[in-house]
């Protein structure tokens, strides 16, 4: 006898299955009140909610608003920490001299940062682009620098063996391929945290899917929220597979 | 004939250690020789290749290399125990990348590249990155790419210790071949005693601490040789003996 989970139509079945449960259960929530009246968005009425901000003309520019800041804020951080990050990774002097500033910096979490945003760039696409890139930034520089310290060091040897020794040459020809797929490990995980960090600072008040998300819920258009969340995932999904599809490219070298 | 190599009264401690695993150490080497270097593990023979190879710098004395650089060549390649390909590359780029330094026309580059590749069996493989070869594929690589820079002096560390032992004998013999057919002088490192009497014209035993040549003798059997030659057998138990 075959298990259900033997067959890709199987395990498709198994996956609609649990989503239809979900739903369920989330409909029998709203139907007996499990939380206050009125706070739980139906799940039958997405499709009218959908429909009617999509036809309002909200929900497009929102996106378009969102991937604004998050192409901005992402290769502005992922540029900045995959260069940072090379840089203190191949050079002890750097080390040591950003070593404090690093370790004061770090542990600001990237919404912090939203205050001086808005004091410096007002409420605009620049000032959520800064902050996301902070996000994305250290998530960067630390996959950068610890791929970079990870390489091994017998192709250091190898590197110098063959008159490839001087700083770039050695660097190009085997830092960076050996470092990257901890470095596009990096670039992958960012492209994650980008999202996180937008929505959080467009809730404060940047133009974009997250400002949308606020007044929906102000007005108690949770149904409007959820197509919100959605279409969220829906760009991360997109996103995340544009990546992966790059990524494979990249590192067609690897065993499988 | 003059020496091609001369390792001149080198000193060599690592940072750390007590004894210095070398101290005042000479040996020279002939153009074209084959030289094996025997020892125990531990003893310093692959930090004297290391030393040949300018990958570590005596703390005294000196390696002189007579020879004078001629464009489009290194005077010196390795070959490590690990073969050591980058598994970024693939095969063909592997044997190109000691020639990226170096000012060849491209046409001229591509020439080495396929001829090295040639010689050591591996044309076929060009294309394969080095996940997808065999090990004794991959030590052949890189022998090739040590080749392929035209090396006066071809350093070898162990190459064979990580291969089955058909794999070995079939490329001991080729080794043998490549040599005759390339004109470098090779430094063979090895902890094989009958591996060094079949492919070299001199064997050199190091023992001590720090390290010193406790034989030094040229292997008396004429080539093409044979592996059951009884001179050889004799050979091996006199080096064996010193060890």
């Amino acid at each position: 006898m075959t298990a259900l989970t033997d067959t890709k139509t199987g395990r498709a079945l198994l996956g609609a299955a649990g989503l239809l449960s979900f739903i369920a259960l989330w409909k029998c929530a709203q139907e007996f009140e499990w939380v206050r009246r009125g706070t739980m968005p139906d799940p039958f009425l997405l499709p009218a909610a959908l429909m009617d901000e999509f036809t309002s003309g909200r929900l497009l520019p929102a996106v378009g608003s969102s991937l604004v800041h998050y192409v901005w804020g992402l290769f502005l951080g992922s540029f900045l920490g995959f260069i940072i990050g090379m840089a203190v990774a191949t050079s002890r002097g750097l080390d040591a001299y950003h070593a404090w500033l690093a370790r004061i910096l770090r542990p600001i979490p990237p919404l912090a940062w939203v205050v001086f945003a808005i004091a410096w760039f007002k409420v605009s696409h620049a000032g959520a682009a800064f902050v996301i890139s902070i996000g994305v930034f250290w998530v960067n520089y630390f996959a950068t620098y610890s791929a970079v310290r990870n390489v091994d060091p017998r192709f250091y040897e190898l590197a110098r063996a063959f008159g490839q020794g001087a700083y770039f040459k050695l660097h190009r020809s085997v830092t960076l391929p050996a470092a990257s797929p901890g470095i596009l490990s990096g670039l992958r995980t960012g492209v994650g945290q980008a999202w996180m960090t937008l929505i959080a600072a467009e809730l404060l008040g940047v133009p974009g899917m997250g400002q949308e998300m606020n007044s929906a819920a102000g007005v108690g258009a949770y149904e409007a929220v959820v197509i919100y969340m959605l279409a969220i995932s829906l760009v991360y999904t997109i996103s995340d597979w544009l990546f992966s599809f790059a990524e494979e490219r990249i590192l067609q070298w690897r065993p499988s | 004939m003059a020496p091609v190599l001369s390792v001149d009264r080198v000193s060599l401690r690592f940072p750390g250690a007590d004894q210095p695993i070398l101290k005042d150490f000479s040996l020279t080497v002939e153009r074209g020789a084959f030289i094996a270097i025997v020892g125990g593990s531990g003893v310093g023979k692959s930090t004297l290749l290391r030393a040949i190879a300018g990958l570590l710098q005596p703390d005294q004395g000196e390696v002189t290399l007579d020879s004078a650089e001629r464009p489009g060549q290194r005077r010196r390649a390795i070959v490590f125990q690990d073969g050591r390909l980058m598994p970024w590359r693939t095969l063909r780029s592997n044997v190109e990348y000691g020639l990226e330094g170096l000012s060849l026309p491209a046409g001229e580059r591509t020439a080495r590249v396929t001829e090295v590749l040639r010689l050591t069996g591996l044309e076929e493989l060009a294309d394969r990155y080095p996940h997808q070869l065999s090990g004794g594929q991959v030590q052949r690589g890189g022998i090739a790419r040590a080749l392929a820079v035209k090396p006066d002096v071809l350093l070898m560390d162990e190459p064979f210790s990580a291969v089955d032992a058909l794999t070995r004998t079939s490329l001991q013999d080729e080794l043998t071949q490549i040599w005759q057919a390339s004109g470098a002088a090779v430094v063979f490192v090895t902890h094989d005693i009958a591996e060094a009497a079949f492919l070299a014209d001199r064997v050199v035993v190091l023992s001590g601490q720090p390290a010193g040549i406790a034989f030094d003798k040229p292997v008396p059997v004429e080539r093409p040789r044979k592996r059951d030659t009884p001179e050889l057998g004799r050979f091996s138990d006199a080096v064996a003996a010193a060890l």
